[in-house]
């Protein structure tokens, strides 16, 4: 898993599909769903967001949350990136028709590893969401190099990075895209 | 096509323009809006022969996408004469000797975002808006930010704004979603 994540372009970054379990899956997403959702916009955004998911009271959540944070999973991330992380934040993130997340970087202090565990059901090309992947030329954001569609129960991580230019496309239609993100640091 | 002859005569007049001469001044970020800018039948003649161009796809995609129009004789001899460099004189209350010009359009997934660079700097901006039969839902509103508090101006047809864009003062023209269809907005936009 460190070489393909190492090799991949035309950022470091790796798919897992089938992350949890089917059934841990769905519960997740039964109890993501009764999480509250803020909208959040601004020129780069449109979407909907939980708050820190580290403070749910929801103990199906809550439960993942902490296998995330856990010593192990550090452990078994840090191996496949070639980082040394201490800990993640996470939340859960909604994009609903017209919800989009234009072209940035995503850097910022301490992070280093970005990662999404999609719960979107049944999205197909029509109804948009895709991450997008860029190249970039001589330090500066290039062309859209790689698509992925958001995919039931698969985790993408990626290193943050001067390269990590990516966008969530508009998503199209009444198909849900949730999500749950953050870094790990 | 002069200025003078392409306004609507309204605009012309000394005692509206003194009206908006102080709306100007009074408000912060120094702003105006100007419904109605256009004769209907100029508005309508520029904005057909604007739609026949050929147009260019512009992205750089962590700063803007939209396409770029080649900028008419029409559009020139309207808002870069003598004429409509007087007019700007008399609200902006100081002389006005060079415009710089764009003509650029929007559509379905064009946008322009927030940037480091713009904050260098200042400069007085005015655009005049093309955008037959759009609602604000599809995007497209050009929002200028300054210290939180954000300014809306919506893509209503034959309207031209004003901005005196200080170092502090930020702008983005709003993403457009699904909804826009094949529909877009034009914009000639210009800057002192």
């Amino acid at each position: 898993m460190g070489i393909q994540f190492t090799n991949n372009k035309p950022y470091k970054h790796i798919i897992i599909n089938n992350f949890l379990n089917e059934k841990k899956a769905k519960e997740l997403l039964k109890a993501l769903k009764k999480e509250k959702f803020e909208e959040k916009d601004s020129d780069l955004f449109q979407f909907r967001q939980t708050q820190e998911l580290k403070y749910s009271k929801n103990k199906t959540i809550s439960e993942f949350y902490h296998f995330f944070s856990s010593k192990e999973f550090l452990d078994l991330i840090g191996k496949t990136t070639g980082k040394k992380l201490r800990r993640a934040d996470m939340a859960g993130t909604l994009y609903i028709d017209t919800d989009y997340l234009l072209c940035h970087d995503d850097r910022l202090e301490g992070r280093k590893i970005a990662y999404v565990y999609y719960l979107s059901e049944d999205f197909k090309d029509k109804d948009g969401g895709d991450f997008v992947l860029f190249n970039s030329k001589n330090k500066k954001v290039n062309k859209a190099a790689k698509k992925f569609y958001p995919k039931w129960n698969s985790l993408l991580l990626f290193e943050v990075s001067k390269k990590s230019w990516h966008e969530v496309e508009e998503v199209v239609g009444n198909k849900k895209r949730y999500a749950i993100g953050g870094w790990f640091h | 096509m002069k200025f003078n002859k392409s306004v609507n005569n309204i605009y012309l007049n000394n005692s509206v323009l003194d009206k908006i001469k102080k709306s100007y001044i009074k408000s912060d970020p120094n702003k105006i809006i100007l419904r109605g800018f256009l004769k209907d039948g100029i508005y309508q003649q520029i904005y057909s022969k604007l739609k026949k161009q050929k147009i260019e796809q512009i992205k750089i995609p962590d700063r803007f996408s939209f396409k770029k129009h080649n900028l008419l004789s029409e559009v020139k001899d309207i808002f870069n004469n003598k004429e409509f460099r007087e007019f700007l004189s008399i609200i902006i209350g100081k002389e006005v000797k060079k415009i710089n010009l764009e003509t650029r359009e929007y559509g379905w997934k064009d946008y322009t975002l927030l940037h480091d660079s713009e904050a260098v700097g200042k400069r007085i901006e005015f655009f005049f808006i093309f955008a037959p039969n759009w609602d604000d839902f599809y995007g497209g509103s050009k929002i200028y930010e300054k210290k939180g508090k954000a300014f809306v101006f919506s893509p209503i047809g034959n309207s031209f704004c004003l901005i005196n864009k200080k170092k502090d003062v930020l702008g983005f023209l709003q993403y457009i979603n699904n909804y826009a269809g094949s529909q877009s907005i034009l914009l000639v936009e210009g800057w002192i």
